[in-house]
Parts: structure tokens; sequence; C-alpha cells
């Protein structure tokens, strides 16, 4: 299987201030396999964008890869609120 | 704690306070998020609360009072929260100008466009697509990147799911590197040419069944570049007209009867 959480990495990395504040926590529910995204408060909105418009591209990547399992990836960003 | 929504804050409180058969002055009251009224109803945000019993509830007269006080507080958590943002954030520019800058430094558009082909070969690359990037045509505004490989289908997507995200992520790694009113367009095996001429033939057969039905039809959503297409198809004919409709990302042409 890809590896889902290099592949965020090398999405986010770049586009953020803080590339060492970055961390993704992996958990697998009976429906998906979810990937909690954690990055700097200050990084959160630019991660997540104008009406998730950011969020929405890079989920639309990830989620392009397939995985050969009933289960569907899922990526969710943590902004602790 | 159980959360509660409605339309106000004190609907959804009345209705945590009803559900848990509490007082208010037993209740402690935690607002998550104040309702909105939008336009129209369009952006319409409910009002939700936390609603859980106090651990000890003194029956002091005062401890009602008090709880509407510090619901009232808590109203207004948005605006203390967002002081508290930019002054943190006013810090921390300051201390990017001394330390962490090399980060975020201003580069000049030939190294930025080096490191954006860098940055999609490595995702497309995990992406399971062997791809080599490469510039197709490049001038003041605009830009052309041309991936070579043999999983165009994969890279494309349903639709042009795909590189239309790549492409989009490739805009906004231009911005965020300070490269503004500069158009970049991904392409692989001709695949823009190929749907140019769907759109074309799509445009067409579409003004035919709008003038043999006499309704409007609407398409599906696609992004705006596909959509100036249809315009630009459809645009000297007499039979029939268009325009768009909805919001990005579900923004569609309607190609209706000219009147």
């Amino acid at each position: 299987m890809t590896d889902f959480d290099k592949l965020i990495k090398t999405i986010v990395k770049p586009l953020v201030r803080y590339p060492n504040d970055i961390s993704i926590t992996h958990h697998e529910t009976d429906l998906f396999y979810e990937y909690h995204l954690k990055t700097n408060p200050n990084d959160t909105g630019r991660i997540i964008g104008k009406g998730g418009h950011v969020a929405q591209i890079i989920r639309t990547i990830i989620y392009s890869v397939r995985v050969s399992s009933d289960k569907r990836v899922r990526l969710i960003i943590d902004d602790d609120k | 704690m159980t959360t509660f929504t409605g339309k106000t804050v004190d609907d959804a409180i009345q209705k945590g306070l009803k559900s848990l058969e509490i007082k208010q002055s037993e209740a402690e009251i935690n607002i998550i998020q104040v309702n909105r009224h939008g336009f129209f109803g369009i952006g319409r945000r409910y009002a939700k609360v936390e609603v859980a019993k106090k651990p000890e509830s003194n029956p002091e007269n005062n401890e009602s009072s008090k709880t509407v006080h510090q619901s009232q507080e808590n109203v207004k958590p948005e605006h203390t929260e967002k002081n508290n943002r930019e002054e943190s954030n006013q810090q921390n520019k300051s201390n990017h100008h001394q330390n962490e800058h090399s980060n975020y430094q201003k580069l000049d558009k030939k190294t930025v466009v080096n490191n954006l082909i860098d940055y999609l070969e490595s995702i497309v690359e995990q992406l399971g697509i062997n791809a080599s990037v490469n510039i197709d045509a490049q001038n003041s505004k605009h830009i052309k990147l041309d991936f070579e490989t043999d999983k165009e289908g994969l890279l494309i997507g349903r639709h042009g799911l795909t590189i239309n995200a790549l492409q989009e992520l490739s805009q906004i790694y231009l911005n965020r590197y300070g490269i503004h009113h500069y158009y970049v367009e991904l392409d692989t095996a001709n695949y823009r040419e190929r749907r140019m001429e769907v759109l074309e033939g799509l445009a067409q057969r579409t003004a035919r069944k709008v003038v043999a039905d006499g309704k409007p039809v609407y398409l599906d959503p696609m992004p705006s570049f596909e959509r100036k297409k249809i315009h630009a198809t459809l645009a000297h004919s007499d039979h029939v007209e268009t325009y768009s409709a909805g919001r990005e990302p579900h923004r569609a042409v309607v190609v209706a009867p000219a009147k």
C-alpha cells in the first residue's frame, strides 16, 4: 500500500511555514483508514484555504490513490477547535 | 458533555436543559458555535452548545446569575480568540524576519518553477506514477508543464479530476512563494487538447437538444477554463445562449434557448 504519511507530508510540507510542526497520526476504523494531519496553528488556515479550497485539493489527490481494500482513505485536518 | 444545536444560542441551551431535565442554575454551559443568519439562508449556521450537569450545584441565588454571565461571556470567544491569534501572528512574523525566514524568502521565478517541478514529480511518484515533467511552453504570464508518463489515465483521473487538482495545487504553490499573476497549466499526452474537442462536441450536441426541447440544460460542473470553451463554442449561435450558474467548485454552464 502507498505510504500515505509520506504522501501527505510531501504535499503539505512546502506549503507551510513550520514544516517541522507537521504530525500525522493514523487510525483504522470500520470503514476508513483515517489520517489525522496536525500542523502549527498558524499554518492550519493555510492548509485548509478559503472555504476549504486547499483542503479539498489535497484530499482529491490523496483519494486518487487506489487502495486494495474495501476501506477508504480519509484525511482529517485537526485544528483543536 | 452533550452537544445541542438550535437556531439561536438560547434555543440550544433551552433544548439542552430540557433534555437533561435540569435548571440553568445547575448546568454548566459551554458555547461552541454562535448562530449566524446568513444571507437568504446561505451560510446559515446553527448555534451549538455543550450542556452538562455541574458536579455539585450550590442552590445559591447568585449561582444562576453567574451561569448566565458565563454564557454571555462565552458568546464572544471568537473575538478574543481572533485578537490573540493576531497578536501571536505578529509575534511570529517578527520572529520570522530574524531566524526562520529561509523557508519563506522570496525566490526568483525560475527557481520556484524548478522547485515546483520537483514538487510535482515527488507527489506523482508517490501516487505510483512514473513521470517526468517538462516545460512545454512559457511566457511572462503563463507556463505549461507536460507530464511524460505511461500511466496517463491514472494521472488524469475521472474527467481530469486528479490533474486539475494538481494544477490548482501548483497555483497555490506558486502563490505561496510569492509568484502571482502567473498561470500554470498541466498537461499529459495532449489531454487538454483532446478534452477541448470533447467539450466542443458536447456543446454542439447540447445546443441541438436545447433547440429541440426548448428547455435550458445544465451541464456537469466544470473548472473555469472548460466552461470558457463551452461559452466560446456557442457564443455565435443565434438559437441558444449560455451562462454559468452555481458556486465553485460546482459551477456549471447552462445552455438555454435564445430569447
